[in-house]
């Protein structure tokens, strides 16, 4: 009888327990998923053969291609909390004369992990603003050598809020996608292109394992986690065109979280001094992004005192993974002009 | 070592307390019956459909053991499920009131293109309610943890070769606080179940922080 087999019989009581504990004994002779390179790859602090540049007191991986001497293109990924891996067909633009510099921001990617307080001050975009100027002094060997934004997603953003404080320090920018440049803009842009179906195979495959990585605070986990939640905008069907996944070394869970908490409590505008900086800019969208196109092209570039706005055909958001030559194509032209 | 020690009270709250159980309007089970089904549909971290069995076990306390078997919603049917085995028991009636303790054993799949994961864990759920042959409201409280998870990497084993594949131990636990009403007619009952979830560490909680639960059962 069931009952005699556990809770009836005088022993039942402990038997599970034994079964319980030994449950428990073999979980804990597994392997710890907060070990370093377990789910995710190392960062540079834990392999010192990654490339790496320490700046403003954190270690970045940065990655270079071209000679140093030519104009600097300085390549920011999205997110926040996102990569640059995504955006390496961007070093075809060394040849064509361009020192291209690659970066993880502060506390992504492969770049060291950092404590989410960094970013919880009124100062974190301000961090992130510096950083990238730090980046560009270290890089630019003379006051003369030309130095050019291009900037996906909210690295488009990061350009702008620089842009924003430096006017006169750059001489060109191509920014794709930018989701806004004022808080309210941008939580505009992320309800619709993150419209959620609730009882989509997307939705659930990005946050039932919630309930197995639930509450452990180790990088490492949440990052994992991130992955999951992260599928959501290149399942099939997603809002913003993606063809399906793109490559990326690890998602930046702390920063992501960190900073989207930040602007909400503080909100952002990165538009006050925009009409200062003269050049034109290169906006870029894409043609499958239903959330974008080109009315919030057209509304989000305004600030801007001289904006160009170009379709990238046959894409969605994630342009540089998938139509590289189209966006190759029209930057050249673009940058070649303002070189 | 935390689990170790989280795993351990667990195990000695179940043992030192009696049974109870959540599913069940206790004042509606007659002594004659011996079995319930339900359907369920709710939120359960996302949008899910579920089945559950359970069967009445002889003895002074009420009390049943069950089987669930629940799947969210979406194109790619019972790729992912949680099956969670519970014994389900009153441990304490004064007149209307009564006080149930519900744990189980959990076995959960997740299954997408980033990975596939075979989760173990364990929970425990209590709930103290005041219970009417026709109707009964009570609070509930839970606590589920993850012992271990086997792991199959998808697209991540491309985006990172030497990514680990096989068994991890726990990788956390929530908890989740909320209430229960229920109607009962005949031999079936209606119920109603909602309240927050939160991660173990009240911080990195989930994208959907509630929960709810729709039920329909019967009993014979």
């Amino acid at each position: 009888m069931t009952r005699s087999l556990f809770f009836g019989h005088p022993q039942g009581m402990p038997l599970l327990l034994l079964f319980v504990i030994a449950l428990v004994a073999f979980s804990c002779d597994l392997e710890d998923p907060s070990t370093p390179g377990l789910l995710v790859p190392r960062t540079v602090d834990q392999d010192p053969t990654l490339p790496s540049l320490a700046i403003n007191g954190t270690l970045l991986h940065v990655e270079t291609y071209g000679k140093p001497s030519d104009p600097l293109l300085v390549l920011i990924h999205g997110g926040p909390g996102g990569d640059y891996r995504s955006l390496i067909p961007a070093k075809a633009m060394a040849p064509e004369g361009f020192f291209v510099i690659f970066y993880d921001q502060r506390g992504t990617g492969l770049s060291q992990r950092v404590s989410r307080s960094q970013f919880e001050g009124a100062d974190a975009i301000q961090l992130m603003i510096d950083d990238l100027d730090q980046l560009i002094g270290h890089f630019k060997k003379s006051p003369s050598q030309k130095v050019f934004l291009m900037g996906h997603s909210w690295g488009a953003m990061l350009a702008t809020a620089y842009l924003n404080q430096n006017p006169q320090a750059i001489s060109g920018a191509v920014l794709a996608e930018p989701g806004g440049f004022t808080w309210t803009q941008t939580t505009e842009y992320l309800s619709r292109s993150n419209k959620i179906k609730l009882f989509s195979e997307a939705l659930n495959d990005a946050v039932y394992p919630e309930q197995i990585f639930s509450g452990r605070a180790e990088h490492e986990i949440l990052d994992y986690k991130a992955s999951f939640f992260a599928s959501f905008e290149n399942a099939p069907g997603n809002t913003i065109g993606n063809a399906g996944p793109y490559p990326f070394w690890r998602n930046g869970a702390v920063v992501f979280n960190a900073l989207i908490d930040n602007a909400e409590r503080r909100g952002l505008d990165f538009t006050t001094h925009l009409k200062e900086f003269k050049p034109k800019v290169l906006f870029l969208y894409s043609e499958l992004n239903r959330a974008y196109q080109l009315p919030w092209a057209q509304q989000v570039s305004s600030p801007y005192a001289q904006a160009q706005l170009e379709e990238i055909k046959g894409c969605g958001h994630e342009m540089f993974h998938f139509a590289w030559p189209g966006i190759m194509e029209k930057s050249l032209s673009y940058l070649n002009a303002l070189k | 070592m935390k689990s170790r020690l989280f795993v351990l009270v667990f195990a000695l709250c179940w043992m030192h307390s009696m049974t109870f159980a959540q599913d069940l309007n206790w004042a509606q089970v007659q002594k004659e019956q011996q079995h319930f089904v339900a359907a369920k549909f709710g939120a359960d971290y996302a949008t899910v459909l579920g089945l559950s069995y359970g069967y009445r076990l002889p003895g002074k306390n009420l009390s049943f053991v069950s089987a669930e078997l629940s799947s969210p919603f979406g194109r790619d049917l019972l790729d992912d499920w949680k099956l969670r085995l519970a014994y389900q028991l009153r441990v304490w009636q004064g007149g209307k009131l009564g006080l149930s303790l519900k744990p189980g054993l959990i076995l959960r799949k997740y299954d997408s293109n980033i990975a596939k994961v075979l989760n173990v864990g364990i929970d425990l759920n209590t709930a103290l309610g005041y219970y009417r042959p026709k109707w009964f409201i009570a609070a509930e409280a839970g606590v589920d943890h993850s012992l271990a998870s086997k792991l199959k990497q998808g697209s991540l084993k491309e985006n990172y070769p030497g990514i680990y594949e096989g068994w991890i131990g726990s990788t956390g636990g929530n908890f989740k606080f909320g209430g229960h009403l229920g109607y009962s007619f005949g031999t079936q009952l209606a119920s109603l179940r909602l309240g927050k979830v939160y991660a173990q560490n009240f911080r990195d909680n989930p994208t959907l922080p509630f929960y709810f639960e729709l039920t329909l059962l019967k009993i014979w």
